[in-house]
């Protein structure tokens, strides 16, 4: 360390009273010349904003443009790592599947899209390894989790079941968007084959993409997981001997198998009818290789990153070289795309609010979509009140007076022409108690008395403005087995019976006999923004009413994960967004096979639940079968509802608030391609905006003036002193 | 010179590994390689295999120090181990990929260092010569009531959080005047238009504590013997404050300033997530949130750099504005004592917060087991009291307290603010005492709880505005439950002025325990360094150079996530991280009084050290310890909103400012606006900051030696 001799702020000058020391500094040495030349600073950078409150450029204003926002990079736009809503969002638009969701229709259903028609299914004998070769369960063992015995290890070896075989065939003439990485056709998008299709199968269960669906569909698609574990090995000793990893793609897959350039088939490992729904994501989409291997930092050093540089065959294209990170991403109309027209029906009431009026037309609607990265949800709710941003997307709390109680829009609102759109979300929120606890995994009572005491339909009015359902089981609204007329005995408020449960749970009014203190229960949350504080709060008022105590632990989203997997908790609060509009993606989060560290954080382990689930899983929707497969599910909901391992919070409701100039909108749960539905009336919004944000001159000159005078007195002391 | 510089470079090799060991050791506590692996695949649930796959991939699967495997090929890759990987990185400049994006780091950091220096170098230098200009005509102007208010108006500034900056400023230049953009960004030119809002925003928030800071250097400058003579002489008083007093006080200010040119480059986290710029701030908060360590590593690694570089220039800049000073650096054999004193001292420190946070672990167990663990609180309140109570009676009794307070005395409104900071400590010793009145209460009840029973009891539903008798929702109006409240109800329905009262308790706590944390160390490492120089004062001097050299916001992150959530944990954090200041400060004190007469006559005269420091060097610097708990005192509590809105704040249950001035942004966006729970939360944290420098200054001037004849 230096020893030159430091000043505090309050220590005296150690070098005396020379007053000549100061050499480098000159110049500024009146009030006056450092007014003025702050003040000169300052009309040059007002000359150089020019008076407008208009983040974008001028000439963008009335092009077919529409703004939309993102309040964080999104992680990939790898099509076959994206998983997180926010990617999903992105690479939808530009990564086009074999199925989409018909746009309007109600239940949600499936179209072709990239596929000719809807695949053809054929039931075949599979035989082949249940379950993953050895390399996983060693795995386990070595980590010290115990795995568990359910079957004997001989018959993991091979298995022989009726299984489903799809053959999909694709459209004619489909072609790739233009990019540099086609060289043989000199940057022009080159012909859609099934080879691509494959090729993304493969990519799934490449270790190197680390997919996050692998060890689903890996399981499922036949010999996926033989892929993966082969090329585990083979990059396991590349590293051991210092190369440079590489994935074999030549390691044939049995299920996959290439029947034309545009058909193909893949071989399943059981009766899974909820594979299309996979075909419906981007997981599946086709890839060409070229990109792959061009986009390889690696290998060509400088060159962007295939995660960075979609190539696809959406109805958009990420616009070259708008893309910054931390700023913008701009989407672009793909010329090579399909052609593809709106729709022309939909549900009864969608003519009304105008969603048919563009019936036939050629999609995309929009030329253009500017997503601008907007962090903080007060600066974006102020854009979308200026006409900045076309549709908000902040959290429901903003609107407290927005929405009025009918669910309809507050006139400040409806003055400006903002529309407000509603459509019940494929999501459960809920509380997980930990089966595994002394206290509450072996008390139902107790379970149940808890779960009668928490008034979910207080929350939604207060929290929620009303926008959301109670709910009664993991199965939300608008999907197959949901029965709007069932009711949870133990999720009617009702706090007499929940003091009487508890009372038989062995706590008469709360007091844990033991202590003879007030009941604890520990409950963990990553809930950790002002809104997250807030409901945390009204949660420990509820259960205050029944005398127990909720300690709350507030962790980061690591810790909170890493409890919920080692069971080191009591109570814990979770959502699950539905990947495909099936029960089975729900009910699965109860069977024992899931146990932690799977998906089933409670631990809830029933035989009985375990039996009709794997009863219930391949059954199909229609007929006969689908009214069996809906008496099954009741019963599998009433299990849950006497066990109690969840307290199945609320079905939320998705909410767009949307500008006068965007026409109708219709939302969609599990669909993420809507951005080419789309539309926008720019000399409208130029209009409107133009009105909305003309610059306020009579208050400029007030608040200058305010503050001018608030300098006065020191002047005039100044002038004063001076004479 | 030459050899100066390279001494320089020499010392920043072993702060860069020990930075380097530091944040290796907090990052792999508080992120285990394996949840990071879970954070970066985004699959819901990954199984053993997917995770095992994805540290093999990046690398993570490594041991964490040595690596003991034998390869295949037989011999021991002693090195091939993470701390090793990430030494290479750091030393060969190649920051290696990002985990998150698999973006090289490098382009990251270009891409956003250049926004948060456009935003930061205009905002310096603009700020600079506004708070001069300001700190002159204040200081010209002393003695009167512009001066008075003046202070008022710095405090005020200082006390606004800057996250209310921000939203008021956004709602004033983009939706009233609708002259600037809220939020966005362009290149080139382009940008300007996004930036002067920040701009006159990173000024505003600054110009409070500057301006009181560069008006304290005038007019200590102003007591000089060459003031007099001027003054003697016939001089003007403005020439004398423009021509003679601004070129001395510049020193100080100058040495100031230039120790923050070089953190320009990490811009400023708040301003960059509101104003939509792409910022390094803002970028290091998402690397936090997302456990990138590549991208913190980097950013780590660069601050620590930057920081000694801040070093070389204040010190040429101390040679520039005073030849007296020359370059001395340390020479390379004096730098082995401290830096193996220093690693050990960061591994024990590492132990120990290990052993503490085991410990932690183990407490609600013995909580559990004392039934009652009330009563050591009220244990503790009641020991504190005590000693301040004694501390206060033996101050009494000795003359130059006595005088100090005669001298407080003759200030009419010093005695109000002691009165206002009275009545807050009493609130917050009313809140500490508590017990349980039968076995099924939830919690114990506190003496404020009880004498504001009414309060504390009655709820509603949900929000209520000050004085209203219906709820304040769109709801067909539905009555209150239980009449009107003074300051109106927060969203679960709970009293806004029964909240703030418990706040008061939390904002003390804060302030105290952080303070009484901070001065033993910083006291003890400050004198001994200033006063036996040599090791001592190269290990001390090494340490601080550390502490400050490793962001605060990472450190306290890291910190609030090892040691889990809580008021002592935070106090702890907030110590950690802030002691620096006051150990350079006294150091530099000691440094000066260690050559005057009276201590070399103590020490000819052959008394002890210690006897030395205790009776001769302490008391000299005991105003200086005073006026820095105040000012302190009052940073902390205010610190507590940032901690809020980083998250990692007091957690739910405990009331506390912070949450309740974090909560702002949701209710400051409602139609119409909730302002209640801020303007009270506020309102209560300005009142005590306001008495509390306001008493604090008024004390300066009554200690400080100099200005005791009058």
């Amino acid at each position: 360390m230096g020893q030159v001799r430091e000043t505090g702020p309050l220590t005296e000058n150690p070098w005396g009273c020379s007053s000549s020391v100061a050499e480098g500094i000159r110049g500024k040495t009146s009030i006056a010349g450092l007014g003025r030349s702050c003040l000169s600073l300052l009309s040059l950078l007002l000359a150089l904003a020019g008076c407008t409150n208009n983040p974008y450029r001028e000439e963008d204003h009335l092009h077919r443009v529409r703004y939309s926002s993102i309040d964080e990079d999104p992680k990939s736009l790898d099509p076959s790592f994206a998983y997180d809503s926010l990617s999903l969002q992105m690479v939808a638009p530009i990564y086009d599947t074999l199925l989409q969701y018909a746009y309007l229709k109600r239940p949600y259903a499936l179209e072709p899209a990239l596929a000719d028609r809807m695949p053809e299914r054929e039931v075949y004998a599979y035989e082949g390894e249940l379950s993953p070769p050895a390399q996983e369960s060693d795995l386990e063992q070595e980590i010290g989790v115990p795995v568990p015995e359910a079957e004997p290890p001989a018959e993991r070896k091979t298995v022989r079941r009726e299984a489903f075989r799809y053959r999909i065939t694709i459209r004619q003439g489909l072609r790739f968007q233009d990019d540099p990485c086609f060289e043989a056709t000199g940057g022009k998008g080159r012909e859609v084959r099934s080879d691509d299709f494959l090729y993304a199968f493969k990519r799934i269960a490449d270790p190197l993409v680390t997919c996050p669906v692998r060890a689903i569909l890996g399981e499922k698609v036949a010999g996926l997981n033989g892929f993966y574990f082969a090329n585990r090995k083979r990059i396991q000793g590349q590293r051991a001997a210092g190369l440079e990893p590489e994935t074999d793609y030549s390691i044939p897959v049995t299920g996959l198998r290439r029947i034309d350039d545009s058909t193909f088939e893949v071989c399943l490992t059981e009766k899974y009818p909820q594979f299309l729904y996979w075909l419906a994501m981007p997981f599946t989409t086709p890839i060409p290789r070229e990109a792959v291997e061009h986009y390889d930092p690696v290998r060509f050093p400088g060159r962007e990153a295939f995660r960075d540089h979609p190539v696809g065959t959406g109805a958009y294209v990420l616009k070259a070289g708008e893309y910054r990170k931390g700023q913008r991403m701009v989407l672009e109309r793909n010329p090579n795309f399909r052609e593809e027209r709106y729709p022309a029906e939909g549900e009864p009431g969608d003519r009304e609010i105008g969603l048919l009026a563009d019936a036939g037309k050629l999609l995309p609607l929009v030329d253009t979509w500017v997503f601008t990265t907007v962090k903080e949800s007060i600066p974006h709710w102020n854009l979308f009140r200026q006409g900045y941003l076309d549709t908000s997307g902040i959290p429901r709390e903003f609107f407290d007076r927005v929405i009025t109680p009918e669910g309809g829009l507050s006139r400040s609102m409806e003055e400006k022409g903002v529309r407000l759109y509603r459509a019940k979300e494929l999501t459960t929120y809920y509380f997980a108690f930990n089966m595994d606890d002394p206290v509450v995994g072996k008390n139902v009572k107790l379970r149940q008395a808890v779960s009668s005491a928490i008034h979910t339909a207080e929350y939604i009015e207060l929290f929620l403005n009303g926008l959301g359902e109670v709910a009664q089981s993991p199965l939300p609204p608008g999907l197959f087995g949901y029965d709007p007329d069932y009711r949870n005995r133990y999720r009617r408020f009702d706090l007499d019976s929940a003091r009487r449960l508890l009372s038989e749970a062995g706590y008469p009014g709360g007091l844990d006999p033991v202590r003879g203190q007030p009941l604890e229960i520990r409950y963990d949350t990553a809930q950790n923004d002002p809104s997250g504080k807030q409901s945390v709060r009204w949660l420990v008022r509820q259960l205050e009413a029944l005398g127990i105590r909720l300690v709350v632990i507030l962790n980061d989203w690591n810790t909170q994960q890493q409890k919920a997997d080692e069971g080191n908790f009591q109570l814990i609060g979770y959502g699950w967004l539905a990947d495909y509009p099936d029960p089975e993606n729900f009910l699965f989060l109860l069977h024992s096979e899931n146990r932690r560290p799977g998906v089933n954080y409670a631990n809830y382990a029933n035989p009985e639940y375990d039996r009709l689930f794997d009863e219930m899983k391949g059954m199909s929707n229609q007929g006969e079968e689908g009214e069996k497969r809906r008496q099954i599910i009741a019963r599998m909901v009433r299990i849950l509802e006497e066990d109690c391992p969840w307290v199945p919070n609320f079905h939320p409701e998705s909410y767009s608030l949307v500008h006068s100039w965007c026409g109708g909108v219709k939302l969609h749960g599990p669909a993420n391609n809507l951005l080419k539905y789309a539309r926008v009336d720019p000399e409208r919004r130029a209009k409107l905006r133009g009105e909305w944000n003309r610059p306020n001159y009579p208050a400029v000159w007030w608040s200058l003036g305010i503050l001018a005078a608030g300098f006065l007195p020191a002047w005039w002391v100044a002038f004063r002193r001076g004479r | 010179m030459l050899t100066y510089v390279l001494q320089r470079i020499l010392y920043a090799v072993p702060i860069v590994v020990l930075v380097a060991l530091v944040t290796f050791m907090l990052f792999f506590m508080v992120v285990p390689p394996e949840v990071m692996a879970r954070r970066h695949l985004s699959a819901k649930n990954p199984t053993r295999e997917d995770i095992q796959n994805w540290l093999e991939k990046h690398g993570y699967d490594k041991p964490l120090f040595v690596n003991l495997e034998t390869a295949n090929g037989g011999q021991t890759r002693y090195a091939d181990s993470q701390f090793v990987r990430h030494l290479r990185s750091v030393f060969l400049f190649d920051f290696g990929k990002s985990d998150q994006t698999g973006e090289p780091v490098r382009d990251i950091l270009l891409r956003h260092m250049g926004p948060s220096l456009m935003l930061m170098v205009p905002a310096f230098i603009l700020s600079l010569f506004l708070d001069i200009a300001l700190a002159l005509l204040i200081a010209y102007c002393r003695g009167t009531y512009v001066d008075r208010w003046a202070l008022v108006a710095c405090v005020l500034l200082m006390a606004v959080p800057t996250l209310v900056y921000i939203i008021a400023g956004q709602t004033l230049f983009s939706l009233v005047l609708r002259l600037s953009p809220i939020a966005g960004w362009d290149d080139g030119l382009q940008a300007a238009k996004f930036l002067y809002l920040p701009i006159v925003l990173a000024i505003l928030a600054g110009l409070g504590g500057s301006i009181r800071f560069y008006r304290t250097v005038m007019l200590e400058e102003l007591t000089r013997d060459y003031v007099r003579t001027a003054r003697a002489k016939g001089s003007r008083e403005s020439r004398i404050l423009f021509r003679d007093v601004l070129k001395n006080a510049m020193i100080p200010i100058l040495t100031s300033a230039v120790m923050s040119i070089p953190f320009l480059f990490l811009g400023s986290l708040l301003l960059e997530n509101f104003c939509g710029i792409p910022g390094l701030g803002s970028r290091l908060i998402d690397a936090i949130n997302a456990s990138d360590f590549a991208v913190i590593r980097s950013l780590v690694f660069l601050e620590t750099l930057l920081f000694i570089l801040g070093l070389v220039l204040t010190d040429v800049s101390y040679t520039l504005v005073n030849p007296r000073v020359r370059f001395e650096g340390t020479p390379l054999n004096r730098m082995v004592v401290p830096v193996l004193l220093g690693a050990g001292a960061v591994l024990a420190a590492g132990a120990l917060v290990r052993t503490g946070v085991r410990m932690l672990h183990r407490a609600p167990d013995a909580g559990h087991l004392m039934q009652k663990p009330w009563i050591l609180e009220n244990l503790v309140t009641a020991g504190v009291l005590a000693l301040g109570l004694f501390l206060l009676h033996q101050a009494c009794k000795r003359a130059y307290w006595r005088e100090a307070f005669r001298r407080v005395a003759q200030n009419r409104l010093a005695l109000v603010a002691l009165g206002v900071v009275g009545l807050y400590t009493a609130a917050g010793f009313l809140d500490s005492i508590s017990w349980k009145d039968a076995a099924t209460d939830l919690r114990p009840r506190s003496l404020l709880d009880r004498v504001f029973r009414r309060d504390a009891e009655r709820r509603e539903r949900t929000y209520s505005s000050p004085l209203a008798l219906e709820e304040f929702t769109g709801r067909p109006a539905r009555p209150l439950e239980n009449g009107p409240h003074l300051l109106g109800t927060d969203s679960t329905g709970e009293d806004v002025f029964y909240l703030t009262l418990k706040g008061i308790r939390t904002a003390l706590m804060i302030g105290l325990f952080t303070t009484l944390l901070i001065i033993p160390i910083a006291a003890g490492m400050g004198i001994a360094a200033g006063y036996f120089r040599g090791w001592v004062d190269d290990t001390v001097q090494l340490l601080a150079t550390l502490m400050a050299s490793i962001p605060e916001i990472l450190l306290l992150v890291a910190l609030m996530t090892v040691l889990d959530r809580g008021l002592p944990q935070l106090c702890f954090a907030l110590g950690v991280t802030s002691w620096v200041g006051l150990c350079r400060l006294l150091r530099g004190e000691t440094l000066k009084l260690r050559d005057l007469e009276y201590v070399q006559a103590a020490e000819a005269l052959g008394i002890t050290t210690l006897g030395i420091l205790w009776r001769h060097v302490l008391p000299n610097v005991m105003h200086l310890i005073l006026i820095t708990f105040v000012l302190r005192f009052s940073a902390l509590v205010m610190s507590e909103v940032t901690l809020s809105y980083l998250g990692i704040g007091v957690g739910p249950g405990t009331g506390s400012w912070g949450t309740m001035i974090d909560g702002a942004r949701l209710e400051l966006a409602r139609d119409p606006v909730i302002w209640w729970n801020l303007a009270s939360a506020f309102g209560a944290m300005f009142l005590l900051v306001l008495s509390f420098n306001y008493f604090g200054d008024v004390l300066r001037d009554a200690l400080d030696p100099r200005l005791r004849e009058r």
